[in-house]
């Protein structure tokens, strides 16, 4: 049953990175301007364009070149980057880890955040925390990261001086545990604040609709009492819909990475796509586009593995 | 020997008031309701649906959500009042002396939690037993209720169950404690015909097990002519009629309680002409004046229109809140 479960979502994605790729190749194509001049230059002779398009297969039909380009990407061969004439792999990769980081950093503060936040408001729906708490969303739901994390650096990087203001590493004598944490903070907060917020709200709703049912009506009168009524009783009957809130934010949280790095010159692969994008290395670019739309499928895929798991638990004898 | 009246109820509720702000304005949901259970016995309360009935016996354990809140009144329970104690020691009752069942089977067990937790959750807040101990007496209650192989199925999930099974283990769950209040209400109304009757026997023998004081929700007569010795009839947040159960069927004194008889006794016996209480149950709204019952009642005067009828004493433990009274022969409403 679960192996069953398990091969239907997989097939699923399967198909959904079939329209990733062809999405991703066809970047190359619409990309403006010629590959051979765009490769070797606008002082390049037309038969080293036409050797060069002989090379790189350009002169194939078009699903010829898709498939040719599929088959080297599933072993790996991204290409080569023109900017700095490294393989787009290991220019990728690098960054990639680095945005992994700070994504996973996100995350936690995010879910954090926005859970506790959310039980509390629910706890005690109408109070003064909850009232408190509905304003601040709204104020931090609102805020682009770019702007948001411009207001973080002047408060606590220029005027208190508590944290960095950019980059990952000291520029001399950095790189330790501590250091990375240290640059981490801004940037994580600056990503993880939308998120935090829509997380709040959707946690608080989940609870409310949960705390009103039968069951818990049925605990009260049991003598079932705050702390243990919210996690014992409540929680369980959240999970589902609270992972199912988390994975749709991730989606937004690996956007707001990518605007966060930017502002914060963090050296993932936002950054990088933005520096792809303006140099025009459709090669990265591709494969920029492919990492990112790859861990938001497997992501999605984990969070609904895990419900499939929870809700046939519940279900079952 | 003592006599009847003197025994100590178990509970005494004087004058319990529960209200609903909502947009229309102020629903006297409850509105003055008086009584009081003695042990060893089994008051059942009737009304149709909308008199108040379930908001009452929600009202005594502080269950009321907002909108609604408990304005007035005393529930005194060995001596404490219910509706001002700290919410610690209304805990600490709910549940171990106090228990309760509810309507629907369906939605009243949590899907995310095993049987056996429900079940022995009782046992761990207020007898301070282990999860080990406690699911060893989940599994002798289970079994007690009619639960088969209850050993096998504790650590089942509430889904796997059937209505009427999930309602024996609601009724384990609230007896775990042994309470000496045992409210249950409407505990058969959402099960077919044929469990009703399972139900209503499991809840006698129990109540005779334990010789506990069961307070029972119904618009079913005939669960209340089976099960109680005690009947209160309510309409529109008040108390109608109250009386032992015989005097109820034998000599009804209001015009409410006369109709709901008169229906039930045409449904027996189908040479009888059906007598439906015309008209539809009044909703107790704002301000009011005169019997809430008066618009649908063939024996009102001017003097049930302009004021409100009080309990009156009609026999030794007879009361009746009607400014007719008709006589019972008469019954045609």
């Amino acid at each position: 049953m679960i192996v069953h479960a398990i091969l239907g979502r997989t097939a699923r994605v399967a198909f959904v990175l079939f329209g990733v790729s062809v999405i991703v190749f066809g970047l190359l194509q619409f990309a403006p301007g010629d590959v051979a001049t765009a490769l070797l230059g606008p002082q390049a002779s037309d038969s080293a364009k036409e050797l060069l398009r002989e090379q790189l297969g350009l002169n194939k039909p078009i699903v010829t070149q898709y498939f040719l380009w599929l088959g080297n990407t599933l072993q790996g061969d991204f290409g080569v980057s023109i900017i700095s004439r490294n393989t787009v792999l290991g220019e990728v990769v690098p960054r990639f880890l680095n945005s992994v980081l700070l994504a996973s950093a996100a995350l936690v503060i995010a879910i954090i955040l926005g859970v506790t936040v959310g039980i509390a408001s629910a706890a005690r729906a109408g109070g003064f925390f909850d009232r408190t708490s509905s304003a601040s969303v709204q104020v931090f739901g609102a805020m682009p990261p770019f702007w948001l994390g411009l207001v973080l650096v002047y408060f606590f990087a220029l005027q208190f001086r508590w944290f960095p203001a950019t980059g990952m590493t000291k520029t001399f004598g950095g790189g330790d545990a501590w250091d990375i944490a240290n640059h981490l903070v801004l940037p994580a907060v600056t990503a993880a604040a939308a998120s935090a917020a829509v997380i709040v709200r959707m946690v608080r709703a989940v609870f409310l609709e949960v705390l009103g049912s039968d069951y818990i009506l049925v605990a009260r009168a049991r003598g079932v009492r705050s702390w243990r009524l919210l996690m014992h009783h409540a929680l369980p009957n959240c999970m589902p819909h609270v992972l199912n809130i988390i994975g749709l934010q991730l989606g937004y949280l690996i956007g707001g990475t990518l605007f966060t790095e930017v502002v914060f010159a963090w050296p993932g692969i936002g950054q990088l796509l933005y520096k792809a994008i303006l140099g025009r290395d459709v090669a990265v670019v591709q494969a920029c586009v492919l990492f990112i739309a790859l861990s938001f499928v497997l992501i999605n895929l984990a969070v609904d593995l895990i419900n499939d798991f929870l809700a046939r638990k519940m279900r079952q004898s | 020997m003592k006599d009847l009246a003197q025994v100590e109820p178990i509970l005494n509720v004087r004058d319990l008031r529960t209200h609903f702000e909502i947009k229309r304005g102020k629903l006297h949901a409850v509105d003055g309701v008086s009584f009081s259970v003695n042990p060893g016995r089994v008051l059942c309360i009737v009304g149709e649906s909308g008199s108040g009935k379930s908001v009452t016996v929600m009202s005594l354990l502080r269950l009321i959500r907002r909108p609604g809140k408990v304005t007035g009144g005393t529930a005194v329970f060995h001596g404490d009042d219910l509706l001002t104690m700290s919410r610690q020691q209304l805990a600490d009752i709910r549940g171990d002396r106090i228990s309760m069942i509810f309507q629907n089977p369906l939605t009243s067990l949590n899907p995310a939690l095993t049987i056996g937790d429900q079940v022995s959750e009782g046992l761990i807040l207020h007898r301070g037993m282990g999860r080990r101990e406690a699911q060893a007496e989940a599994v002798k209650l289970l079994r007690q209720v009619g639960i088969p192989s209850p050993k096998e199925r504790v650590t089942d999930y509430p889904a796997s169950f059937s209505g009427g099974m999930r309602q024996r283990i609601m009724i384990a769950a609230a007896l775990s404690c042994k309470p000496e209040l045992l409210i249950a209400d409407e505990p058969t109304t959402a099960l077919d015909v044929s469990m009703q009757a399972q139900i209503l026997d499991l809840l006698k023998e129990l109540q005779a097990e334990i010789n506990n004081v069961l307070v029972m929700i119904t618009h079913d007569l005939g669960v209340v002519a089976s099960i109680a010795d005690e009947v209160m009839v309510m309409y529109s947040g008040k108390v109608v009629e109250q009386a032992p159960v015989r005097e109820i069927f034998a000599a009804p004194r209001h015009p409410y309680t006369q109709g709901l008889i008169a229906t039930v006794r045409a449904l027996d016996d189908a040479s009888r002409p059906l007598h439906p209480i015309p008209g539809t149950p009044a909703i107790p709204l704002g301000q009011r004046m005169g019997c809430a019952f008066a618009p649908r009642c063939g024996f009102a005067t001017d003097q049930c229109r302009l004021e409100t009828p009080h309990l009156e004493l009609v026999g030794s433990a007879h009361t009746v809140a009607c400014h007719v009274k008709p006589d019972p022969d008469r019954t045609h409403v």
